[in-house]
């Protein structure tokens, strides 16, 4: 075993000292990304800007039904309108993840 | 040298911004070592290796969302630079494929004045599959289970491929 140990070491030491080695090329990264296909034109961020506006609204009208409510004179039109409500966070919230999750 | 988290910061951002920059930066943290590897395997033909590097990190781009995370990015990085020259060596018209040039005197390398043909002799007297694996074995000092992962091979067939090998140099260079 210490004479298969011994080879490895010396093995290892003369192919690296002696194999070829890449000469510096610093264009090699230029050349990569230059090779790369162009870029896609995205307007996803219509998309999202839409999502984040969409919150924004959402937010506050929370704000305004929560600084109105009072649990003893309920309306069924106030119910609707928080029924709406959840209903458009919950939806524009899960659109969003989903976008965010699921790319292309 | 880069470490875990900031890699994966630039795979994120290659992958949810298509960060270009991002994707500089790892191209020049492991060209090198993939340049190195591809020269070895292809018997020190420096254009041909520079094409398939260039290939590797192309392909490595196009497939990044593909990367698990599971392997390091070097591995995965080897993976696909192995896969490309395979993908050469098949594609070549040439019948020396997997064919051994058989080396009859064995030179005293430590005497011997050229070391580097002596060594290049070595290399040259095995098969593709010997020399990928003593490539990793012995430059990149790839742990036998790095290398399965690189050459998809199990472990007993990559020993048995470096155990060749080693008998092969050592005829060689006759140590």
């Amino acid at each position: 075993m210490a004479k298969i140990d011994n080879d490895d070491i010396l093995l290892r030491s003369l192919l690296k000292k002696e194999l070829p080695k890449p000469a510096r090329n610093q264009w090699f990264t230029r050349n990569v990304i230059n090779r790369l296909p162009a870029r896609k034109q995205s307007y996803a961020w219509i998309e999202y800007l839409a999502y984040f506006i969409g919150g924004i609204i959402c937010g506050i009208y929370w704000k305004e039904l929560i600084s109105n409510f009072s649990i003893a004179t309920i309306t069924v039109g106030q119910f609707l309108k928080y029924l709406l409500l959840v209903s458009a966070t919950f939806g524009v919230c899960s659109l969003a993840l989903y976008r965010a999750i699921i790319k292309d | 040298m880069l470490g875990k988290i900031e890699e994966l910061r630039l795979i994120s951002q290659c992958v949810l911004f298509d960060d270009r920059n991002a994707f500089g930066v790892l191209v020049e943290e492991y060209q090198v070592g993939i340049r190195r590897f591809l020269l070895n395997l292809t018997m020190g033909d420096v254009l041909l290796s520079e094409d398939l590097a260039q290939e590797t990190f192309i392909k490595a781009y196009l497939n990044i969302r593909s990367f698990k995370g599971i392997s390091k990015f070097k591995t995965w990085l080897y993976r696909i630079a192995y896969n490309e020259f395979y993908d050469w060596t098949r594609k070549r018209k040439e019948e020396r494929l997997d064919e051994t040039i058989q080396i009859d005197e064995p030179i005293d390398s430590v005497n011997s004045a050229d070391a580097q043909i002596d060594v290049m002799n070595c290399m040259k007297s095995l098969n593709d599959t010997e020399r990928s694996v003593v490539t990793l074995f012995y430059l990149d000092d790839c742990q036998l289970k790095k290398i399965c992962e690189i050459t998809g091979m199990p472990e007993g067939t990559v020993k048995s491929h470096l155990s060749r090998a080693k008998a092969k140099m050592a005829k060689v260079l006759k140590y």
